[in-house]
């Protein structure tokens, strides 16, 4: 029984082989045709194989070297991961003109290009010989492959979505995921909102921390987005809490440091690492 | 004031298209952070703030949208849904500041597509009577009203969703400070008077309790010394003493819910949340001690179904839906009345890689993948080891149109008090996806001897099909024709194609039991 995912990570490989060509396919334009000319017959070929109604043998072989390359297992594997392309050859290439399908085959021939430079040789080797023992090694890099391009396109995905919200097809565009990369200056002025005074909590490094820099210095108020009044109370609250010494004055407090590697190591989700705990010494 | 004449041309620009656009409703505040927070100005908002208009077609193609100066053609005319929303309509560099509306239109039309009714919000804790208490319709008589329904009606007052004070519960500590000094504190003289009136109706109520009192000992009534006037009316005010309002004062500060109350209705604040768990564990202990105060419940527990989570903005139906309910049934034009509503395909917008969670988008509107199911967890079913799960969440799928796709079955909605939607689905029924793609011929496949075979907590089998032809697809599945040929337990490898399809064996039975009867 063949786990789905896979069957879809083999399909997204062998697209991203192909997909400068694809994308110069399904283009109107005529120059990026032109750019690509040479291409286009091997990307009508891998059309014609994807998208053939009975995916017989001959046809296979007819169509390029990645198919090829399974013809002589007999795994389940092998088997099912024709059926996905095909339906993707039905569904997707034909309606190629939106803008998200051009996005994305934009983003999938980027992260193929920059793959096929980096692995180039080897790449050329394992398709040249298709030897019997070393299928099941190409086939495991192929998913690995292919999980790390599905990963790195994810991580496009900027916005964290919240349960609510309304999206409309701009919201997915990269413009608008490059904005959501980016951090804005806070809109409100937070002890005004909590009512508090900073200089009663120059004792509290936890706060003071956080309108310093990494080596200490005190943040500018369009960082922080305090109204003057108390952005000149928390300077005051920082500096005299370095001057009592409570604070470093060029780095940040040990123990936000220490909470900082805690959290690099074990993940955001707040779970207890063991330097937690502070053993006899 | 007499009401001034208008010109000609006034009474026309009063009556023009430019007068009816209201002014837009603030927009939602982001989160508030020390640090700031991610957001972009031109992302879709969680609500329209501005009116969305249209013009008919002969209009729009000479750009005439009722307004000063004609739009643009080039940037109206391309749209396939030409709605506008007009952010300014005349600038001081003379222009018409207008930007697309087209993002919420569509997401309303689907959302009447969807066929989605709006419900109270759900409760946090939840007993089994409760949840069926939060899933009423906000369009039920008892709570969807605005008016406080006279003094006289203390529970109507109380069930509203409108109310003319902030709720306390959900602000901030420098909002409160603010609402005390500048609200609050200039109504001293106002709370006064009203409380001299309180002490009024409450000095009468004693008077009456007292001729009551005194008619059942058979003595000749006397109308009470403190209280002048009729006291038969009820209009009537009563002249209080200052002595009578301090002494009456002095009781309202030992009994804080009653001056609680008393705050309450003046200021006309929204219920406070409380927690019934709270109520009945003080019940309860009262009852232990054997204490006779056990049965003077607090009055001023709510029975307003946005007491917890703070009273809507707008009307807690925020327009999108106006049916009470979606008990509704679907009729099929082939196969007649179905046991649920058609699914409705959900993208999996945001997926496991990114964030702690992986989130789905119906219709527009982004929601939790539903927990009462495995179809979406990253893992897959924890009964069914070693088997994917069938809807990848966790990163995106790059061989997918538009990325993984899934159906869900929408149950209801609710609007919380920051005006954002939250959506609850379910994972779709089988057979209802089935109908929905028009693939029946696969899921009636099992007949009647072999259902038997079927282990009991559902299984998954293997349809192994002769021909292989591409035809329909979804969720990887491809599926044929009626000519093809389907058998049951022959290992995939040995034949051409194979599907998988999760049948559970209520669906074999029903499906049987059909067989059996057509």
């Amino acid at each position: 029984m063949s786990p789905p995912r896979l069957q879809c990570l083999n399909t997204a490989k062998r697209m991203s082989r192909k997909a400068p060509s694809l994308r110069a396919g399904f283009s109107t334009s005529q120059v990026v045709r032109a750019d690509n000319g040479s291409n286009r017959s091997s990307t009508s070929d891998l059309l014609d194989s994807l998208g053939a109604p009975a995916p017989s043998r001959p046809v296979r072989s007819e169509g390029n070297n990645a198919p090829m390359r399974y013809q002589n297992i007999q795994l389940p594997t092998r088997q099912v991961d024709r059926t996905p392309s095909t339906s993707f050859g039905k569904r997707n290439l034909p309606t190629g003109k939106a803008g998200a399908t051009q996005n994305a085959l934009n983003l999938i021939s980027k992260f193929g290009r920059r793959d096929r430079e980096a692995s180039a040789p080897s790449n050329e080797t394992t398709e040249v010989v298709p030897s019997q023992p070393d299928t099941a090694r190409v086939d495991t890099e192929a998913e690995l492959k292919n999980n790390k391009l599905a990963g790195s396109v994810t991580k496009m995905i900027t916005r964290r979505w919240k349960v609510g919200d309304v999206y409309a097809p701009h919201d997915m565009s990269p413009v608008e995921m490059e904005k959501w990369r980016r951090r804005s200056r806070p809109s409100v002025d937070a002890f005004d909102v909590l009512d508090m005074n900073p200089l009663d909590h120059y004792r509290n490094f936890s706060i003071m921390s956080e309108y310093m820099t990494e080596m200490g210095r005190i943040k500018h108020s369009k960082d922080t987005g305090l109204r003057p009044v108390n952005q000149r109370r928390i300077a005051r609250a920082i500096r005299r809490s370095i001057g009592m010494g409570l604070m470093p004055s060029v780095h940040r407090h040990p123990e936000i440091l220490q909470k900082m590697v805690e959290r690099e190591r074990y993940g955001a989700t707040g779970r207890a690492g063991p330097s937690t705990v502070v053993g006899p010494v | 004031m007499a009401s001034r004449s208008i010109s000609p041309g006034g009474a026309l620009l009063r009556a023009s298209r430019v007068f009816s656009i209201p002014p837009p409703l603030p927009a939602p505040v982001g989160d508030m952070s020390s640090t700031g927070s991610f957001n972009s100005d031109t992302a879709t908002l969680p609500y329209p703030t501005h009116l969305s208009i249209t013009t008919p077609q002969s209009s729009l193609l000479k750009g005439d949208w009722g307004l000063k100066r004609p739009l643009p053609l080039r940037s109206t005319t391309k749209s396939s849904t030409p709605v506008m929303r007009i952010k300014k309509i005349d600038t001081f560099e003379h222009i018409t500041e207008f930007g697309s509306a087209s993002d919420h239109t569509m997401s309303l039309k689907k959302w009447h597509e969807m066929g989605i009714p709006l419900t109270t919000p759900r409760k946090y804790v939840e007993s089994v009577i409760d949840d069926i208490q939060s899933h009423r319709s906000v369009f039920e008589d008892e709570i969807d009203y605005t008016s406080s329904g006279g003094a006289n009606d203390a529970a109507k007052a109380d069930t509203r969703w409108k109310f003319g004070g902030p709720w306390l519960a959900g602000q901030t500590n420098g909002e409160f400070n603010e609402y005390m000094q500048k609200e609050v504190r200039r109504r001293k003289d106002e709370f006064q008077e009203f409380l001299r009136e309180e002490c009024g109706k409450e000095l009468k109520k004693e008077a009456r309790v007292q001729q009551r009192a005194a008619l059942a000992d058979g003595e000749s009534p006397e109308p009470a010394p403190e209280t002048r006037g009729d006291t038969r009316s009820s209009t009537t005010r009563l002249v209080v003493t200052d002595e009578q309002l301090k002494v009456y004062i002095k009781s309202l500060r030992q009994d804080w819910t009653e001056l609680y109350a008393k705050i309450r209705t003046f200021l006309d604040l929204p219920p406070a949340p409380s927690s019934e768990n709270d109520s009945a564990t003080v019940e309860h202990l009262h009852q232990m001690f054997n204490q006779t105060q056990s049965h003077s419940k607090d009055k001023n527990v709510s029975m307003s179904p946005y007491k917890q989570s703070g009273p809507p903005k707008t009307h807690p139906s925020a327009g999108l839906a106006y049916s009470r309910t979606a008990s509704t049934m679907y009729n099929h034009p082939v196969f007649g009345p179905q046991a649920t509503k058609p699914p409705v395909e959900a993208r999996v917008i945001k997926p496991k890689g990114t964030g702690p969670t992986a989130m789905l988008g119906v219709g527009g509107f982004v929601v939790d993948t539903p927990k009462n199911s495995y179809e979406f967890s990253s893992r897959g079913d924890p009964r069914q080891k070693g088997k994917k799960p069938r809807i990848p969440t966790i990163n995106v799928d790059l061989s997918k149109s538009g990325g993984v796709k899934a159906y869900v079955q929408p149950q209801s909605a609710s609007i919380d008090p920051k005006g954002r939607v939250a959506l609850r689905i379910d994972v779709a029924d089988t057979e209802a996806v089935a109908v929905k793609e028009g693939r029946t011929a696969e899921i009636s496949l099992p007949a009647p001897r072999q259902s038997s075979s079927v282990s009991p907590s559902g299984a998954s089998r293997m349809l192994v099909r002769d021909d292989a032809r591409g035809s329909s697809s979804g969720y990887g599945l491809d599926l044929g024709k009626s000519d093809s040929q389907f058998c049951l337990m022959k290992p995939p490898w040995e034949r051409g194609q194979e599907l998988h399809v999760v049948i559970p064996q209520q669906v074999v039975v029903t499906l049987c039991n059909q067989f059996l009867q057509f």
